[in-house]
């Protein structure tokens, strides 16, 4: 399996950053855009290395409001991968930069911009996703309100909020099965906030999306669900589609579902087949889109679904968006977490980072909480 | 602006914005036609998706036969006897088999099958599909780079197309033997006189124009409750929504559609006259 696919292939050390203070500028990969001097993308680049500014500190010229980050930033190689799978590790170099950043911020942060934590841990890593200054409306409703975020290589970002924050209509603009009414959608270094045609199905075909409900089709078996993408747009023949559908079926733990029809099995098991039927055109898919995968499911299934995740990116080394509200599926799954609230990222950092958060809605969110609580401030 | 200006705009505006939505569905239902019917001449794609061909085929004909014979039946009852008994104040009952055959395969029999289908197969059509949109299926298959007008339009458009004319003709033969049941048990018209009138009277022409007919309108049902069907929003109550429009529109179009194909084929000035 690990053979037949760069994907799988073992990636190279990652590169620690020079010092803790100044992550290294990443290298551009091959063929994309070298910024020209004065670019806007360059500014953005020192948006989201540049250390949080001290309070009372100007905002950078130029800049205006847009909260994209890491714009233009790539990898040293296709294939590194910073070293997200020694969770417990890591896990506690987070909370020590988390905290070590939180000493720095101050009031003046703006908590819709990556944390220090944040931009550095993927920094050399490649961007697969980036979305920028993204505002949609429906009529007169806006539902987003300027989203910016970046994904890379390997990591996994949550899209958190309540509902009606618009955590699904960002999702379908990655996906584009909506268009923006301002501003852009990157995957993989190429825009597609407008492509069409053949250019659009090129860049969907880059994608992996696991649905709320798994939108398998009903007059399908598992197995047949799974094999649609391959039989739809590939050559590969009748032996070669069930080894691959197999192998991805016995990954997800649910090899003995093959034959059985989607109203025939559970909401977790249907899950899973839908992750299967997203990543089985591995040669293609580099990111995976989760919309809610622990919806409605107890909490056996939860962290069952949870570890698929981990094991998503671990073993085929995918970048991952994961909309949920469940915070602890964030604490178990999530490399750094956007919060959503009316349209607008309240604060983007790592899964430390919003625990500890002092930006009251989010307070409000990680505790359950009715109302935001009175003594907290941004 | 004064109150009734204002109530003038707001109509103004009213009329306006359906008119662009009628624009719009309608642009959509013709592009959808294009994107699905540009397949039928690829072999690989018919070769490739002759089991859902196959499946829609056996809906669209067989499920919907045995009521679309009942119909037929109680049509060429309905023609022949009331028909008849108006030829018969002047005793003319004998040429009611040619009145029965001609109106059967111009007109009724394409129209009641088109009506029935558009009922019978239409409704689930969009009902299906609406389905599939409010459960993000549809969704699934364009991410998975596979066009729904390919994968979930073209075989139904093909099966309506195939299975709307069949229907036609079975549907035409049960109309005029009803007919004859009732020229021979309540007109004292014999068997043998109302086949010989049927066949003196009707030409080549009136069957493959009531044909077209069929083929207008099994591909009007498809594409209509398609691309209904793909417009659904808002869960259950869109999909209630969608297959309502889609038999309301089908309708509309099938009473349209006929009218001017009829005008076109028999009105003044036609060729086939």
């Amino acid at each position: 399996m690990s053979g037949e696919h760069p994907m799988f292939a073992e990636p190279p050390e990652p590169t620690e950053p020079s010092g803790p203070a100044q992550p290294a500028q990443p290298a551009k990969p091959p063929g994309s855009r070298e910024p020209a001097a004065g670019d806007p993308e360059d500014e953005l680049d020192a948006l989201l290395f540049a250390p949080p500014r001290p309070e009372g500190a100007a905002r950078p010229s130029g800049s205006g409001s847009v909260a994209t980050s890491g714009l233009g930033a790539t990898s040293s190689g296709s294939g590194s991968r910073p070293a997200k799978t020694s969770s417990s590790g890591s896990r506690a170099a987070h909370k020590a930069s988390g905290s070590q950043e939180a000493k720095t911020a101050t009031g003046s942060r703006d908590y819709s911009k990556p944390s220090l934590a944040a931009s550095r841990r993927f920094a050399r890593s490649k961007i697969l996703v980036r979305v920028k200054n993204l505002h949609k409306a429906f009529g007169e409703k806006k539902i987003l309100r300027g989203v910016s975020f970046v994904v890379h290589e390997g990591e996994t970002l949550c899209i958190v909020g309540g509902s009606g924050t618009g955590k699904s209509v960002t999702l379908k603009h990655v996906m584009r099965l909506l268009s923006p009414d301002q501003g852009e959608i990157w995957l993989d270094g190429e825009e597609i906030t407008h492509a069409r045609g053949d250019r659009l199905q090129a860049a969907r075909m880059k994608l992996g999306v696991n649905f709320q409900f798994g939108a398998l089709l009903n007059w399908l078996t598992v197995y047949e669900n799974a094999a649609l993408p391959l039989r739809e747009n590939t050559n590969m023949t009748e032996a070669e589609i069930e080894r691959r559908v197999m192998s991805k079926l016995e990954l997800l733990k649910i090899p003995h579902a093959r034959d059985l029809f989607p109203p025939e099995i559970s909401g977790g098991m249907r899950k899973r087949a839908g992750l299967a039927r997203a990543v089985i055109m591995e040669e293609t898919v580099k990111v995976i889109l989760y919309d809610e995968p622990t919806s409605g499911l107890d909490p056996i299934s939860t962290a069952l679904v949870d570890e698929m995740i981990n094991e998503m990116r671990e073993r085929l080394g995918l970048a991952q968006i994961v909309i949920t509200h469940d915070m602890a599926s964030v604490r178990r799954t999530a490399d750094s977490v956007v919060v959503l609230h009316e349209g607008r990222i309240v604060q983007y950092g790592t899964p430390e980072e919003i625990e500890a958060s002092s930006v009251p809605y989010v307070q409000q969110f990680v505790s359950g909480l009715t109302a935001p609580p009175e003594e907290a401030k941004p | 602006m004064s109150q009734r200006e204002g109530q003038v705009a707001k109509l103004a505006r009213s009329i306006g914005a359906r008119l662009i939505l009628a624009v719009n569905n309608s642009g959509f239902s013709l592009i959808l036609a294009w994107r699905a019917a540009r397949w039928t001449f690829v072999p690989s794609q018919l070769w490739r998706r002759r089991g859902m061909i196959l499946r829609q085929m056996y809906v669209a004909g067989v499920e919907s036969l045995p009521v679309t014979l009942i119909v037929a039946l109680f049509i060429g009852f309905l023609l022949s006897l009331s028909a008849g008994v108006e030829l018969a104040r002047f005793g003319q009952q004998a040429v009611v088999g040619q009145l029965v055959a001609i109106s059967v395969c111009r007109e009724f029999g394409p129209f009641m099958t088109g009506l029935i289908l558009a009922a019978n197969v239409g409704s689930s059509m969009a009902a299906e599909l609406g389905t599939m949109k409010v459960s993000e299926e549809i969704d699934a298959l364009e991410v998975m780079s596979i066009d729904p007008a390919r994968y979930l339009v073209f075989p139904r458009l093909l099966a309506m197309l195939f299975m709307t004319p069949l229907l036609t003709v079975f549907s035409d033969a049960v109309a005029i033997i009803g007919g004859g049941v009732i020229a021979g048990t309540q007109l004292n018209v014999s068997w043998a006189k109302y086949y010989q009138n049927v066949l003196e009277g009707l030409k080549l022409y009136h069957i493959y124009t009531g044909l077209l007919k069929a083929v207008v309108f099994g591909v009007t049902i498809a594409i209509v409750s398609c691309s209904e069907g793909l417009r659904t929003k808002g869960g259950a109550v869109g999909v209630g929504k969608a297959t309502r429009s889609s038999v309301i529109l089908c309708y509309l179009l099938i009473l349209i559609f006929g009218y001017f194909l009829t005008a076109l084929f028999y009105g003044k000035g036609s060729s086939s006259l």
